[in-house]
């Protein structure tokens, strides 16, 4: 057995024994990155590392500030049954968990608490630059902003109407990127913290590049069924220019998901729910 | 059989352990978005699904449930998720040569959604049941987090009204139908509410919305909301009270308004939010308590001075005495020294040297009773002189016959008491008769006792006071010269010389043996040198002659013995 198919073996077993896994601690577990071992050849699209087999329910690729997991935390401890919470979301500014529960903004402590930071965040949600004391949720109808902790407390709609969904603060906290539902198809914009919007077009599952000026998205094709194909594609915030990330007729490249560093990017493969990981090459500077 | 019994009764228990509230009822319809598929007879499939999924909208949102239409094909399971719609139903129509409903799940929850939603089509439509079909391809299915199932209505490609059991209309007549639109929308939203055991409210188009909403959350200990404070009270600026449950959640079924949640818990500082409650929808106003009163600090001995500030943490002294001032209690400092291991060191012990955990100080001198000096015992006999009814003299039974105070063996002597009648001769107004009483009627000064013996000392019946001869009988008193002097007394008497017997019998005095002459230098008592004469008690002018007669004797006596 290769290497590789060793360490894909170890990866799938170590997130099939996650599954059952409940509470603040991340449901999947980090994904060790053997491919950056030396002599490993960089995975890229047409070879990616391919991470079959996950057991969780929603492959969402997500770094956190210690690696890749398969997926944010989803289910919380310390909740009654049938109490709703919102999936967990990194935050780089602090390096800790953040969610929404019953009202509140929490960050996991690793004890297990459910640490309550602001009040009033009605939506599930939300994504959090605690170190900013800045929080964006989607609130029925509409995004709205919080600002707590020393700034003071405040919330003011950023965006309102139907369909807005999954705001996603830039890595320094200046923008916010939003996707929204639409019956012709999904777009992307990008808010400031003003409320003004730009429509970034269609696209599905947009994801802030590290460097806070680059979006990744997918164009996907389906029969409004199944998916049939997708590939990545890049925004550069700046100088609107548009650039395709992978095109494979092999793989539909879902749910971008940049590493910290910029390296690496983790997306979800539509056809068969499979996690890659290929290295990312550089951006914008083409 | 027992497991699912036992299964059953958990889950039962559960679910009544979820108050309603925490049961989010929030639909997402997903009207299909091809609107690349024509419908036989004129429009698309995405055109009709839609219509079919506001009517469904309508009356799921009019029986209370929070219904949302998005045909964003792509997108709505990401919505879905985001909004945290509890099931997810996505409504098409099928195509392809068939016949008839049927509806696509993937997950167990989602069939038992799909089972209901398939039923309540039936319950509208006369179509052929296809029944329920196992998919794990489909992006709905697969993209959402919570139960969901995709129904096919009716073929749209079906444009014969020799359809399932030949009934008219066709079934891309019925879709395009006005009355269709309102069974299948009705057929979707019946399941739907079967699925939450809910009855559907009307069925007409435009039924009446919600009119109230939902102000709820959980009380928990702040800052951490995975400690809840069950039993809480949840009071709104309305009066309104609720308890919150075992998981400390509350909640409210409100007009649209503005209110105040105040919470309160014993041991809690109150805490309250105040939210806008909009019809039909939930808003959240869960309340961090603080505790009433700071953690309190460590305190090993329990004293009430925390450790870090205590001056003695392992020994409780709540006065944090520290005489020394050193830092250091006085509960722990050294013990200090005690000679005598009584407890009291010596510094406060009233006898240091001698064990007196008491410190009895009967006398109050600062010295304790066991330093005390011995008290004084002159006579040695036990008893302290200041108790001593006779302290010079021992007499450890104190006795004291005369009740005076003074022990018997100190009383002072008396001198001679002839009559031994207990009062001295010196003071006894009676020597010769014992009269303790020393009764004196006539207050003479001679107690009754010898007023009653008048002096006769020659027994003639004439006391001598008043005897012309008193030593010599005489009762008739002859004087015949009348010179006072008794015929029988006209002799000159010696004593002793012939002289009647001075003891004779009967004459009341002891003389000698008292019965005859007393023999010279036999004196019993008197006055001795060999003059024995014993002399009688009797008046002066007895005793005088008495003395006469014996000095004249001696003088004679004294010569002849010289020659």
């Amino acid at each position: 057995m290769s290497r590789r198919r060793i360490c894909i073996a170890v990866l799938a077993c170590a997130t099939c024994a996650s599954s059952t896994a409940l509470g603040a601690r991340p449901e999947a577990p980090l994904l060790p990155l053997p491919w950056s071992g030396a002599g490993v050849p960089a995975p890229n699209f047409d070879r990616p590392y391919r991470i079959g087999g996950l057991q969780v329910e929603l492959p969402d690729p997500v770094w956190a500030g210690d690696g890749l997991r398969a997926a944010p935390p989803r289910r919380l401890l310390g909740l009654a049954p049938g109490e709703h919470s919102g999936a967990a979301v990194w935050d780089r500014s602090t390096g800790a968990w953040f969610a929404s529960v019953a009202g509140e903004l929490v960050r996991l402590s690793p004890e297990g608490r459910l640490v309550s930071v602001a009040s009033d965040i009605q939506g599930l949600d939300v994504d959090v630059r605690a170190g900013l004391g800045l929080a964006v949720a989607r609130e029925d109808d509409a995004i709205v902003l919080h600002r707590f902790g020393s700034t003071g407390r405040s919330k003011s709609v950023l965006i309102a109407g139907e369909g807005y969904f999954g705001p996603r603060l830039s890595p320094d906290g200046s923008l916010v990127l939003v996707e929204r539902s639409r019956p012709d198809g999904g777009r992307f914009l990008v808010v400031d913290l003003r409320g003004r919007a730009r429509d970034l077009g269609p696209g599905y599952g947009a994801a802030w590049h590290p460097d806070g000026r680059h979006v990744l998205y997918a164009q996907v094709r389906h029969d409004g069924y199944r998916i049939l194909a997708s590939d990545l594609h890049v925004v550069d915030l700046i100088s609107s220019r548009r650039q395709l990330v992978s095109r494979t007729s092999h793989t539909a490249e879902m749910e971008p998901a940049v590493s910290p560093d910029g390296r690496w990017l983790a997306y979800l493969d539509g056809l068969t729910g499979d996690l890659c990981v290929v290295s990312l090459p550089k951006l914008g500077g083409r | 059989m027992r497991r699912t019994l036992l299964a059953a009764l958990v889950v039962a228990i559960s679910l009544l352990a979820i108050p309603p509230w925490a049961l989010a009822q929030k639909v997402l319809l997903n009207p299909s978005d091809q609107s690349s598929n024509p419908v036989t007879g004129g429009g698309n499939e995405a055109q009709y699904a839609l219509i079919n999924a506001k009517i469904a909208e309508a009356i799921l949102d009019a029986t209370g449930l929070d219904a949302k239409v998005d045909q964003d094909f792509l997108n709505s399971p990401k919505n879905a998720n985001s909004w945290g719609a509890t099931i997810f139903v996505s409504i098409h129509s099928n195509a392809g040569g068939g016949h008839g409903t049927e509806t696509l799940y993937k997950t167990s929850g989602g069939k038992a959604l799909a089972e209901h939603v398939q039923n309540g089509l039936l319950g509208k439509l006369p179509y052929q049941n296809r029944g329920l079909k196992l998919r794990t391809d489909l992006h709905v299915l697969n993209a959402t987090n919570m139960f969901a199932c995709l129904t096919e209505v009716v073929f749209h490609d079906c444009g014969k009204t020799s359809g399932y059991q030949g009934h008219p209309p066709s079934e891309a007549a019925f879709l395009k139908g006005a009355d269709g639109q309102q069974k299948i929308g009705s057929g979707v939203a019946a399941g739907v509410c079967a699925y939450f055991n809910k009855k559907c409210s009307g069925g007409s188009v435009t039924p009446p919305g919600p009119t109230k909403g939902f102000l709820k959350g959980v009380v928990y200990k702040a800052p951490d909301m995975a400690d809840r404070i069950p039993g809480a009270k949840v009071t709104l600026n309305t009066g309104q009270s609720t308890t919150a449950s075992s998981t400390g959640a509350w909640s409210f079924e409100l007009d649209p308004g503005t209110y105040t949640a105040t919470a309160t818990a014993p041991g809690f500082k109150p805490g309250s939010q105040t939210r806008t409650v909009e019809a039909g929808k939930d808003v959240w106003g869960s309340i961090g308590l603080d505790k009433d009163a700071a953690e309190p600090a460590p305190d090993a001995d329990g004293d009430g001075v925390a450790d870090a500030s205590d001056n003695c943490p392992k020994i409780a002294n709540i006065d944090q005495k520290d005489s020394d001032g050193d830092g250091i209690g006085d509960a722990c400092e050294p013990p200090p020294p005690d000679v005598d291991g009584d407890g009291v060191p010596d510094a406060q012990d009233n006898c240091a040297q001698v064990a007196n955990g008491d410190q009895q100080d009967s006398d109050k001198d600062g010295v304790g009773d066991v330093c005390e000096p011995p008290p004084a015992d002159t006579d040695g006999d036990g008893v302290p002189d200041g108790n001593d009814n006779c302290p010079t003299i021992p007499n450890a039974d104190q006795a004291d016959k005369d009740a005076d105070g003074t022990g018997n063996a100190c009383d002072v002597p008396s001198g001679p008491d002839a009559d031994g009648d207990g009062v001295p001769d010196l003071t006894d107004n009676c020597l010769t008769v014992a009269n303790p009483d020393q009764m004196d009627t006539d207050h003479d000064g001679t107690g009754d006792a010898c007023e009653q013996k008048v002096l006769d000392s020659d027994m003639d019946g004439v006391a001598d006071a008043t005897d012309n001869c008193p030593f010599v009988a005489n009762p008739d008193q002859m004087d015949s010269d009348h010179d006072g002097h008794g015929d029988a007394c006209a002799q000159p008497y010696l004593p002793g010389a012939g002289a009647p017997d001075a003891g004779a019998v009967g004459d009341g005095l002891a003389a000698g043996d008292g019965d005859g002459p007393a023999k010279p230098g036999t004196a019993s008592g008197g006055v001795s040198g060999g003059c024995g004469v014993a002399w009688s008690r009797g008046g002066p002018g007895g005793a005088l002659w008495a003395m006469i007669v014996a000095a004249i004797g001696c003088v004679v006596l004294r010569r002849r013995t010289a020659r």
